[in-house]
């Protein structure tokens, strides 16, 4: 039986949405078993099969590469980089936004205006573009850019909460007993602004996804023959008025990823927002 | 019954809930009659307020009315939106408890004020402004031509509440519903808050029902007292019978949990003296300012001492100071001059080890227990943290064995260690509070308000456990408190606070009984007694030193 706070957040389209994550998930650790072919073996004389080709499900490529084993393997580049780059951002920015709310002051100024709005002014994809630049393309770089860049929205975040939450009595009274600096930002304070932080988890991997395909799509991701929902994409639009499968496929996926993503970002923040009780 | 103003029958409301209904009230019924005063009494989560405000449907959406609500022979339960739009603001006006958030911010009184007069007169914009100056005049807001282009916030809390109600005067209403117009004001200020109620109704012979927790201001302005618990209507009653002979057991268990000034013959003793456990010697305390501004100056030339043993009451109004300076004697804020002494330790450097050495000899209990607890946490996490914050005792299993200690010695389940705060009542939490400022066994106890923020009866039971604990352990402590009576049963020495300086200080039956200063004196004649003759007795006094 679920709560039924949870149950009022959970939709039907939500549930859906909740099954396509879950499946991707299965998909991602079982991509060997599931796939029905080598993503990386070409065969030039099968080149371009539109979908519904007999063992070729979703067609083939302009390499004559299986479609849909591609889009298996490349969910695991594609969830790999979203979920670390969203782990990296959360964990840089919930720190960064949590010392600028709890010390403020010089702290604050440092963190918050001097980090985080100076990384704001910069656009996504020309910080993605130096990064690439110095490291090169690869999982790596992908991570530790877009982490980088996705942290000013955690930080924001927690920063914001903290400010609220600091000024509550139960803070004042773990100062009162006594409770170190470090307890109290990280077991008083950080527990009780965590759940806005879990919501924008969810919503930047459904970001990081799109950031991630697009960068791939201009060549600065993973590179190639490691297939990649964004590639396959860059790929496809060459043949895009002959043959639209090669691109329309992996665009869908990622729309359909990015959606389910969103979704459930909102699902939690119904489930997680006390407020959200009497909102029907 | 044909000659009420406003008359319920039988009236139910009801919350949904998901699928279902939730009912909060059962068959209420009372009436008022023109020019009546009648309270409406209640602890929390009696349905008063729910009943007030059903009359004229200010409920959330997803409620349910049934019964008969008669406003001069109309029914209001099925009346439509725009007649009840009438009514409101011209035949009924309601005015709130808080009058901030009741007002907008961003509009100046003015504004509110021409805006309720011209939604029920359609007059010109000059006409209004002369009306709104002139209704503010008769609630007595000080110089109206100024204050009526001010924004709430730049008022006091009585000057809001004045203006709250110049707007619900402005269209000479038959009823005015007062919810808990006082509650958040301070004592002087919510004398003369009443003290207007009652002289507008004189002059426009408009009824009142005023709902209120507080017996003292029933017994002041009311004419009939409804007493409701848990939805139901317990009794209905005129006043002085009421308070002489009430019929039902739950209103003479509310009459009797009322502390009363003046009923304590039996003051705490002086313990003897010794080396005091807290002294302050001619303190200031300032809030620091923003950059380069300088701090504010909450207290000065605070001298107190705090003998083993003893329970000092420390009184005063909103912004006395009273709370700033329980939270230096917790180090929770420097002390700007001056010399703080805890347990013969000089603290007022606040450096490292001098608030080490305050956490372990002083503990705190706060005002609300709802906000003061850690939801994420448990209760048994909760009460045993100082052990580990502040003596270092690591053990799991050594903590859980002293939160069920410390349960137990509040009177609360050893097993409820695992629970959270928000499965517990407001009274429970408190003592959930306490356990944890008993958690290192301090020689001194602040506690700042630690019970205003609850039910009277429930404020009775935590008092009570309070002084046993007290007695029990020994502990001396530092009770903040805005209600005399209260400070009355439990201090022996009283200290009053105005405007961040003591005005007077001494054994509590001298300061409270004989006050040497005109202050204290009006801080005592403000306070409402639980008594109807004596109030009107008061009132009446009052009147003459006016009039």
């Amino acid at each position: 039986m679920l709560p039924e706070r949870l149950r009022a957040a959970m939709t039907p389209l939500r549930w859906v949405a909740f099954g396509y994550v879950v499946a991707v998930l299965v998909v991602v650790v079982a991509a060997p078993v599931f796939a029905p072919h080598d993503p990386l073996q070409q065969d030039v004389s099968l080149r371009l099969l539109p979908p519904g080709t007999e063992g070729y499900l979703l067609g083939t490529d302009e390499l004559g590469r299986d479609i849909l084993s591609r889009l298996m393997y490349g969910a695991r580049v594609e969830l790999l980089i979203a979920l670390g780059a969203t782990l990296l951002a959360m964990v840089l920015g919930t720190l960064v936004g949590l010392a600028g709310g709890y010390f403020g002051g010089l702290v604050e100024v440092l963190t918050m205006r001097v980090g985080v709005d100076v990384l704001l002014a910069f656009p996504p994809i020309i910080l993605a573009l130096l990064a690439v630049t110095l490291r090169g393309p690869g999982a790596g770089t992908l991570i530790i850019a877009m982490g980088v860049l996705f942290a000013p929205t955690f930080a924001r975040i927690t920063y914001g909460q903290t400010i609220s939450v600091k000024r509550l009595e139960y803070v004042e009274a773990a100062t009162a007993f006594g409770a170190p600096t470090t307890t109290r930002m990280f077991q008083v304070v950080l527990p009780n602004v965590s759940a806005p932080i879990i919501v924008q988890f969810s919503l930047t991997i459904a970001n990081a996804v799109l950031l991630e395909s697009g960068l791939s799509y201009l060549g600065l991701g993973v590179v190639p023959p490691t297939p990649s929902w964004g590639s396959m994409v860059a790929q496809g639009q060459r043949y895009l008025a002959t043959e639209p499968h090669a691109l329309l496929v992996p665009g869908a996926v990622i729309v359909l990823t990015i959606l389910a993503f969103g979704l459930l970002g909102d699902a939690l923040r119904q489930w997680l927002d006390p407020k959200s009780r009497s909102a029907r | 019954m044909s000659g009420s103003l406003l008359q319920l029958e039988q009236v139910e409301v009801s919350f949904r809930s998901g699928k279902s209904w939730k009912q909060v009230t059962y068959d209420v019924s009372f009436d008022i009659a023109p020019g009546e005063t009648v309270a409406l009494v209640g602890e929390s989560g009696s349905g008063k307020s729910v009943t007030a405000m059903s009359i004229l449907d200010l409920l959330p959406a997803g409620t349910r009315r049934s019964g008969r609500i008669l406003f001069a022979g109309e029914d209001l339960v099925a009346a439509d939106e725009s007649r009840l739009r009438q009514i409101r603001g011209s035949d009924v006006a309601v005015i709130f408890q808080e009058p901030m958030t009741a007002l907008n911010p961003v509009y100046t009184i003015g504004d509110h004020l021409l805006e309720a007069i011209r939604s029920h007169a359609d007059v010109p914009k000059e006409v209004a402004r002369t009306r709104a100056v002139e209704l503010l005049r008769q609630v007595h807001m000080p110089d109206p031509e100024t204050k009526i282009d001010h924004y709430p916030h730049q008022l006091s809390g009585g000057q809001r509440q004045r203006a709250m109600i110049a707007m619900a005067m402005s269209c000479e209403p038959k009823l005015l519903i007062a919810d808990e117009p006082t509650t958040a004001l301070d004592v002087t200020v919510q004398a003369e808050i009443l003290d207007l109620i009652v002289e507008l109704q004189r002059r426009t012979g408009m009824a009142v029902l005023i709902i209120t927790h507080d017996m003292g201001v029933v017994a002041d302005v009311a004419d009939r007292v409804v007493v409701m618990r848990e939805g139901r209507v317990v009794e209905s009653q005129p006043v002085r019978s009421l308070f002489n002979t009430p019929e039902a057991d739950y209103t003479r268990e509310l009459l009797e949990a009322v502390p009363r000034l003046g009923s304590h013959a039996d003051v705490a003793a002086p313990p003897p003296p010794g080396e005091p456990v807290l002294s302050l010697q001619d303190v200031a305390i300032e809030y620091a300012g923003a950059w380069r501004k300088a701090g504010f100056r909450a207290a000065e030339g605070i001298d107190l001492d705090i003998a083993p043993g003893e329970i000092i009451g420390l009184v005063g109004e909103s912004g006395s100071g009273k709370s700033t300076i329980g939270r230096a004697a917790m180090g929770l804020l420097p002390v700007a001059a001056g010399r703080l002494t805890v347990g013969g330790r000089d603290v007022s450097a606040g450096g490292r080890t001098d608030l080490h050495h305050i956490r372990r000899h002083v503990s705190m209990v706060f005002q609300d227990p709802a906000s003061s607890l850690n939801p994420r946490r448990t209760i048994g996490q909760s009460i045993t943290d100082p052990l580990l914050w502040t003596q270092g005792v690591r053990s799991r299993a050594e903590r859980r064995r002293r939160a069920a200690e410390l349960l137990d010695m509040v009177r609360l389940p050893g097993a409820w260690v695992d629970r959270y705060p928000h499965e517990l009542s407001g009274g429970q939490r408190q003592r959930i509070g306490i356990a944890r400022a008993l958690a290192t066994k301090p020689a001194l106890m602040v506690a700042d308000e630690p019970t205003s923020a609850l039910d009277v009866s429930v404020q009775a039971s935590v008092l009570e456990l309070f002084t046993q604990l007290q007695q029990e352990l020994g502990f001396s402590s530092l009770f903040i408190s805005h209600d005399l009576s209260v400070v009355e049963s439990l201090a022996s020495r009283v200290v009053v606070l105005r405007q961040g300086h003591i005005v007077e200080q001494g054994p509590t039956l001298e300061v409270l009984r004989s006050p040497r200063e005109d202050y204290t004196r009006a801080l005592i004649a403000a306070a409402p007694v639980p008594d109807p003759d004596v109030q009107a007795e008061r009132r009446a006094r009052r009147a003459e030193l006016v009039g």
